[in-house]
């Protein structure tokens, strides 16, 4: 795995600025590798860090009140995180391109999607065929088209021709059908995978779906409040979760209750960053808790890629 | 589940509702039949666009009614008179969507839950009292009433929003995607609270959904919406096994599972315009079974099976 490694991120920390200017850890020692053509999941709720480990990576966390306090993010051995903003800059939209949540919202209004594509990449034909791949039969009015002209799942899959263009290496895709049906879901992941598998891109899917991950990635790493919790390939995942956390979470998913009787959401609520400290984050919530969870969890094998950050986690189940 | 000797709570008839657009119309409910019992929970699936929140909306007087007929305990009321909607405000509340956007941020717990009291004509130490007993159902308590909802998570505010109805003593809950801002974690417990209620109080809720498998956990009954119209109408503990509408198979089979090795479906074709509805089977530009017959006339919605109806002349055509 770690041979043909694309992106490798190490020990990374973001730091937000609060209202007294302090500045408080809300990630904490993120680390992970994507391979060149995989699908690399980072899931968890709302507030976990996982957008915020992904826009760290490209420079996009928004100055004075966010920085990167630590760690190295090596892209074809180049360090993401020391490098200069110039340098970001070039890569950003070459080698390392977004995807956003929202569509609509990433494209101008007033142009046609035809010029915004050419400000990617000049070379009509590589549009082109670039469309076709993307599953647009009526390329040329879709070309000619102003966004609102568009439906959302349209919209999204010329983000993702707009994505794919330069040829970049890596992809990060930041809840890329949350906006979206999930008849439309089912079409643009389904093109996105096989794109980037198609181009050999590596792809950074941010998401708090267990069924895309399930059906879509290739490895994913379960975040809360901060932290990467367990990490492993997505059949070990879902067939021995080892996490407390990611335990709660898939047992949280409606998917196959034929009544929410049988449902078990988590207790509790997860700390704020600045409720943070270095024992296990989860322990207010979790029912295996006890006196050895104050101390920091370190990351364990479960086995060969499977790794768990979790004392207990010989117990759980 | 409700007795079947019981009578309908609310009855609603042929109810459409058009919007304007420049010359045209968008019919955004087409020729609607809804009723709902005491303690019934029933689900409205469909994709964007398909007239669920709109149908939602219209059942508490948010929408104008282009026709239908409305009927409360087995009493016609007329749909187009303010003071219907005024009578049906205590019977018939809205939860929201965005627990964020559905509190004013400005008001105390207090004055969110007294507010639509004192609409009501409820005043004083007995709109206090059940302002109390409000959050108490909701699993908050009376000491949060001077708290303002920036104090609370996105579940707790989701848990006032069906206070302020509960507030009322409302007897049935319209509940608009009201687990879509949540996360899975905290949708759970929503979940569990809207079945305990129904329990509790007796409470009627009308789900409006697009998470298959929350609908198919909560609800007793399931109607699926396709540009408009019904198409297909199931009991909840079926909607996996026996639908029969191509479009509900199609909408079962693109939800992304947990399982491995079982990847979603694809459904193929974009979405007809609802200006420009085609005749015949609005469904029949994405439907895998069409037949050329399919867009001569709209199919009637006929009844296949006890609680059953679909809008499909050919859906035996699917194994």
């Amino acid at each position: 795995m770690s041979d043909a490694s694309l992106l490798q991120v190490e020990g990374m920390s973001v730091a937000f600025r609060a209202g007294s200017g302090d500045w408080i850890a809300v990630t904490e020692d993120v680390s992970f590798s994507i391979a060149r053509g995989e699908v690399f999941a980072l899931v968890g709720e709302s507030g976990c860090g996982k957008s915020v480990t992904a826009m760290g990576l490209v420079g996009l966390l928004p100055t004075p009140g966010a920085q990167v306090l630590a760690g190295r993010a090596l892209l074809d051995g180049e360090d993401l995180l020391t490098t200069t903003k110039d340098r970001l800059c070039a890569i950003r939209g070459h080698q390392v391109c977004v995807i956003f949540q929202e569509p609509a919202a990433a494209l101008n209004p007033v142009r046609t999607i035809l010029s915004q594509l050419r400000e990617v990449c000049p070379d009509q034909e590589r549009i082109e065929s670039m469309m076709v791949r993307a599953g647009f039969s009526d390329r040329t009015r879709v070309l000619k088209s102003f966004p609102h002209e568009l439906s959302g799942g349209m919209l999204q899959r010329v983000m993702i021709v707009m994505a794919l263009l330069p040829g970049p290496q890596l992809l990060i895709a930041d809840e890329p059908t949350t906006a979206l049906d999930v008849t439309v879901q089912a079409q643009v992941m389904e093109i996105l995978k096989q794109m980037c598998k198609e181009t050999g891109t590596g792809l950074l899917l941010i998401t708090h779906n267990l069924g895309l991950v399930a059906q879509y990635a290739d490895r994913v790493a379960v975040m809360y409040a901060g932290r990467m919790v367990e990490s492993a390939t997505v059949a070990q995942l879902l067939a021995k979760p080892c996490h407390p956390y990611t335990l709660g979470l898939i047992r949280a998913v409606p998917e196959g209750h034929d009544s929410v009787d049988s449902l078990q959401p988590i207790a509790g609520t997860v700390p704020r960053p600045a409720e943070f400290d270095c024992g296990c984050r989860f322990r207010n919530r979790c029912p295996h808790a006890d006196a050895l969870c104050i101390a920091k969890p370190l990351p364990q094998d479960v086995e060969f890629g499977h790794v768990v950050s979790c004392v207990h986690w010989r117990a759980i189940r | 589940m409700s007795a079947s000797s019981q009578s309908p709570l609310l009855q609603v008839h042929d109810l459409s509702v058009w919007y304007p657009a420049g010359k045209a119309w968008v019919k955004a409910v087409r020729n609607v039949d809804f009723e709902i019992m005491p303690g019934e929970i029933v689900a409205i699936v469909g994709e964007s666009g398909c007239g669920k929140t709109t149908l939602a909306s219209a059942l508490v007087g948010l929408r104008d009614w282009r026709s239908g007929e409305l009927i409360l305990d087995g009493n016609a009321l007329d749909p187009r008179q303010a003071k219907t909607w005024k009578q049906l405000r205590t019977q018939v509340q809205m939860v929201f969507q965005d627990p964020f956007s559905s509190l004013n941020p400005r008001q105390t717990l207090s004055e969110i839950l007294l507010g639509p009291q004192r609409a009501n004509g409820i005043s004083g130490s007995a709109a206090q009292i059940r302002a109390i007993e409000a959050l108490e159902q909701v699993g908050l308590c009376a000491t949060d009433l001077n708290k303002f909802p920036h104090a609370f998570s996105g579940g707790q505010r989701q848990r006032i929003g069906i206070a302020r109805a509960l507030a009322l003593k409302t007897r049935l809950l319209v509940c608009d995607e009201p687990t879509s801002a949540l996360d899975v974690s905290v949708q759970a417990q929503i979940l569990l609270l809207l079945q305990d209620l129904r329990k509790r109080l007796g409470l009627s809720i009308l789900l409006i959904s697009h998470d298959l498998a929350v609908v198919r956990a909560l609800a007793d009954r399931v109607m699926v919406m396709y540009l408009g119209s019904v198409v297909e109408e199931i009991p909840a503990a079926q909607l996996f096994s026996c639908a029969r509408h191509p479009y509900t198979r199609a909408l079962l089979a693109s939800v992304p599972t947990l399982r491995i090795g079982s990847p979603p479906q694809l459904l193929v074709g974009e979405i007809p315009s609802l200006t420009q509805l085609p005749s015949g089977c609005v469904f029949a530009s994405r439907c895998a079974i069409a037949r050329p017959q399919c867009k001569l006339a709209e199919p009637i919605f006929e009844k296949v099976a006890p609680n059953c109806r679909v809008r499909c002349p050919y859906h035996g055509d699917l194994a």
